[in-house]
């Protein structure tokens, strides 16, 4: 280019003037086009979205029908040898009879062997059945059911066996000369099916399809949500588009269809070619069955409406996962982070194959769990149009959320231009941690699994045994996995578990807060009590096994341990990483959302993150966990005095109310909310 | 011309990367205090480049130097002050995209996307910037007359030599035909010929009337071809002129000796 003057590249400024307002769209668009051309010249992606479902299913169900066809079929070129010993010889042809016609198309050798000699043969497997009868005309069937044809073959004696019985029955009662009809069948039954055949087999199939479909999307949604991410970052590209004129959100949002569009597309193929292949099985299971008859228009509907729903619930794993690989540096990072988000994804769509969960008002709002059910309810032919739309409603609504919360965070240059964040450190060795070190967002994740998978297996195990010190040993996990993890990670605890002793301020402050957090926490679950069915019973259950315990005791497991142990890991260890990770005020939801969801209570969810949230205020105004520790206290205290004495609560109005008045109610909200400002004020801010 | 009014920079390091000196310091007080640390990158920076000028930045690693261009690449958003940025009749823009528009950023960090051919590259680019199509061809056409790329503007960027990546970088650079560019060390790691190539664009967009800001730590390169040096440190200006005044302040025959002579007083 020496010497030759880029005279004609010098374009004049003015062409640069354009129309704003029809650019946004041509931007988007242009965006796209990049995203999905260099989507889809990614090998990786192309395999996983086109090669996997056009070859791996129809592969699967291949080698699964092998591999039932030599469990369950009897090879043809194969002769079976049955040995009889002892059995006379007029009954053991009448047997030999009727096993021939049993198994016509199975070749049978039968044989007449001394006892020891049948044993050892059988033990060799050159016999593979044998039969002996005793002075009692009692028959013995001996086989290996270690040995698959030795099984197989006892299998077919057994009912032949039946049917040499029923002979014999018939034979007497006719050498008697009685009634057979009389005799033999007094009675006749049979069983008549109601179900339409598509019905029977919607609901065979209902709880399968949305495994799979949900499988195939997160499958479909990972690796492009990766690569348009974390992908960019490793490649050195997102300086490039940042130094282009688009907004934040014309880049999030091109990326966000884009990935769409591949999972979409990816999930169709992948349920198209499932579908091809199952109909290949189906048809040869079905064979034989009494559903050949099934008319597979008949479920057009249901397919239909399943794609549709597939495509809400797309956008919300797309949404999702692009969320999640953001905070990543590089692909690896990237896949560390999705990996666990996909699994539970994944394990959540086996909800539908429990038996009795089912789609209702509550149901229908839960995210995944909504989809899956929906879609299992589809193909049993069971449409509730309402419920129905409360499932696409709340998918656009998720959807949506995360698409607002993917361009907000977009925004922030530590995704941007950040070095990612630190996600799992467990993993590090702990001669190689440093001291002072800050848990990851992924050790959240995991010490929450942890924790979770503990009390409700070891727990369980335990409560099951020990009753009450099961109990006792559930809370002690809750304790202690906290603080084992901070320890192993050399965090500083006094920063991590906010570790200060209190003013006597903070202390009354959230004495106060406490009453004012009670007060609202009651009228909210009376607003909420006639939208939840389920009500105080399986409190009350819960309680049982705490009756002849004295009420100290059950106040020091089930008050003192939890308020311990549940903010030593809530307030401290999830609340302490993410404060000093990311923002106060996020930290605040967060925890108290995840602090919600753990206590497994629909009916409970949002008073329980009602008092999650002021407690971790509490904590945040004073910088002490302790009085998180003492409004839980207060909290759990009451609850016990509640179950131990209820009748102390008798002549006190209202707590033990089953239902207020509205005018109870409006004096009680504002008596709670007068309390907690009250308390928040004593406490005051914490200085910096 | 692109002015820098001020120009400041935060950041919070927290103490995951925090240097062995806090980390002494605070073990021997028992206990960690500034989780949260601010690390001034850029402080208080102001100064202008005019139509017409290159202007070089040098400075140590760590000097703050991609920092203080990305925030005039209006990639990063400053803590503190503005950067300025008018048009052909000195209209200051306001728009922080409508000012994208008028910068073309090239840096070690911008790469290209490997998969799409540069061609494709250069219409996604087009249409971003709200060319009309028949224009956009007309201009992909210019550029790769004058930059020489007929022959591989439809292969694939990850197929193509460092020379040819960088070809279509500066492609990259110039569809939108940018009144400024802004470089950040264009030439590192580059063979001569490639570094060359880089160096005559940046003289030809001067003498088109271009305002060029570029940042190296080749000081021969930017003793010749800027007008003007700043030089910065720890996030401040520690001297700022011709080259020719830099050296005679220093009272030094190369900007090299002048370097050093600066970063000396710097750290007295």
């Amino acid at each position: 280019m020496k010497g030759q003057p880029l005279k004609k590249a010098v374009m004049h400024n003015s062409d640069n003037k354009f129309d704003k307002k029809t650019n946004k769209f041509n931007i988007i668009r242009a965006l796209f086009r990049k995203e999905i051309t260099d989507v889809l010249r990614d090998k990786k992606t192309l395999i996983m979205m086109i090669l996997v479902p056009l070859i791996l299913y129809p592969l699967l169900i291949v080698i699964m029908s092998l591999v039932m066809n030599a469990m369950t079929g009897t090879s043809a070129d194969k002769t079976y040898k049955i040995a009889f010993s002892e059995v006379p010889v007029e009954n053991a042809q009448a047997i030999e009879a009727l096993i021939r016609s049993e198994a016509t198309e199975t070749d049978f050798e039968f044989l007449v062997l001394e006892k020891t000699l049948a044993g050892q043969e059988l033990m060799e497997q050159t016999v593979h059945v044998y039969v002996t009868v005793d002075d009692a005309s009692n028959y013995i069937i001996h086989y290996l059911s270690a040995e698959n044809d030795s099984g197989l073959v006892a299998g077919i004696v057994m009912d032949s066996m039946e049917l040499y019985l029923a002979e014999m029955q018939i034979k007497q009662v006719e050498e008697r000369g009685l009634d057979q009809k009389e005799i033999l069948h007094p009675i006749t039954f049979e069983a008549q099916d109601q179900s339409t055949t598509e019905e029977s087999m919607g609901n065979i199939i209902g709880g399968a399809i949305p495994l799979f479909m949900i499988i195939s999307i997160v499958m479909g949604a990972m690796y492009p949500a990766i690569d348009v991410t974390a992908g960019e970052k490793e490649r050195g590209t997102l300086e490039t588009l940042i130094t282009l004129p688009v907004t934040n959100f014309e880049m999030i949002i091109s990326k966000f269809f884009a990935v769409a569009v591949v999972t979409v597309v990816s999930a169709l193929l992948n349920l198209i070619s499932m579908g091809v292949a199952l109909g290949f099985m189906g048809g040869m299971v079905l064979a034989g069955s009494g559903m050949e008859s099934i008319n597979l228009v008949n479920f057009l509907p249901a397919v239909v409406i399943t794609v549709v729903v597939m495509i809400f619930f797309a956008l919300f794993v797309t949404a999702v996962s692009i969320f999640v690989c953001l905070f990543a540096k590089s692909f690896k990072e990237a896949n560390n982070y999705i990996t666990p988000v996909m699994l539970v994804f994944m394990m959540t769509s086996y909800t539908g194959m429990l038996p009795n969960f089912e789609l209702s008002t509550i149901t229908a709002g839960i995210p995944i769990v909504n989809v899956v059910l929906m879609v299992k309810q589809l193909f049993q032919m069971d449409y509730d149009y309402a419920l129905f739309g409360i499932v696409l409603i709340s998918n656009a609504v998720y959807s949506f959320l995360m698409m607002w919360l993917l361009a907000r965070v977009y925004n922030s240059e530590t995704v941007l231009f950040g070095e990612g964040f630190s996600g799992v450190r467990i993993f590090e060795k702990r001669s190689e941690i440093k001291s002072g070190q800050l848990p990851g967002y992924g050790d959240i994740i995991l010490l929450i699994c942890a924790v979770f998978l503990l009390t409700f297996y070891v727990g369980g195990v335990a409560q099951v045994h020990l009753g009450v010190g099961g109990v006792a040993i559930t809370q002690a996990i809750m304790l202690l996995v906290p603080l084992l993890y901070a320890w192993y990670l050399k965090s500083d605890w006094r920063r991590l578990f906010s570790v200060k002793t209190p003013q006597l301020r903070h202390l009354i402050g959230s004495v106060i807060l406490w009453i004012g957090c009670f007060c609202l926490v009651m009228v909210l679950s009376m607003v909420l009590m006639p939208l939840l069915p389920e009500s105080t019973q399986n409190v009350n259950d819960a309680f049982a096994i705490f009756n002849d315990l004295p009420p100290v005791l059950v106040w020091l497991i089930m008050a003192l341990m939890p308020a311990i142990g549940e903010e030593l890991m809530f307030r401290g260890f999830v609340f302490g990483t993410l404060k000093n990770r990311g923002g106060v005020k996020a930290a605040m939801v967060i925890s108290s959302i995840i602090f919600a969801l753990f206590h497994m209570s629909l009916v409970k969810l949002p008073t329980t993150f009602v008092l999650g949230f002021f407690i971790v205020l509490a904590v945040k105004r004073s910088g002490s966990i302790f009085t998180g520790m003492l409004i839980h206290l207060l909290n759990n205290t009451l609850s016990v005095l509640m179950m131990t004495y209820p009748d102390l609560w008798d002549n006190i109005p209202l707590i033990m109310d089953e239902s207020i008045t509205v005018s109870e109610g409006m004096v009680i909200t504002m008596v709670g909310m007068m309390s907690v400002a009250l308390g928040l004020f004593i406490i005051g801010r914490k200085k910096n | 011309m692109i002015e820098a009014r001020e120009l400041t920079k935060t950041f919070m390091r927290t103490l995951l990367d925090d240097n062995e000196k806090n980390k002494k310091n605070s073990r021997k007080k028992g206990k960690i205090r500034n989780v949260k640390e601010e690390f001034l990158a850029v402080d208080r920076i102001s100064f202008r480049v005019d139509r017409g000028e290159i202007v070089g930045i040098l400075g140590p690693n760590g000097a703050g130097k991609t920092t203080l261009l990305r925030m005039l690449g209006n990639m990063m958003e400053p803590s503190a002050g503005e950067v300025i940025i008018t048009d052909e009749e000195g209209n200051a823009i306001d728009d922080v995209v409508e000012k994208k528009r008028n910068i073309g950023y090239l840096s070690g960090n911008t790469k290209l996307y490997h998969r799409l051919s540069t061609r494709e590259m250069l219409i996604m680019l087009g249409e971003i910037y709200g060319l009309a199509q028949e224009e956009c061809h007309r201009r992909i056409e210019e550029i790769f007359t004058v930059l020489d790329m007929t022959k591989f503007g439809d292969n694939r960027i990850e197929r193509l030599s460092t020379g040819q990546t960088q070809r279509a970088s500066i492609a990259r650079c110039l569809i939108h035909s940018p009144s400024i560019y802004i470089f950040d060390e264009p030439t590192l790691g580059l063979d001569i010929l490639s570094a060359d190539a880089i160096i005559d664009f940046m003289k030809s967009q001067k003498e088109r009337g271009k305002a060029v800001l570029y940042s190296t730590h080749y000081m021969e390169e930017a003793q010749f071809l800027c007008d003007r040096i700043i030089m910065i440190h720890e996030g401040h200006i520690i001297a700022h002129g011709t080259a020719e005044k830099i050296m005679s302040d220093t009272s030094t025959d190369n900007l090299r000796h002048a370097f050093h002579a600066v970063m000396k007083g710097v750290s007295k």
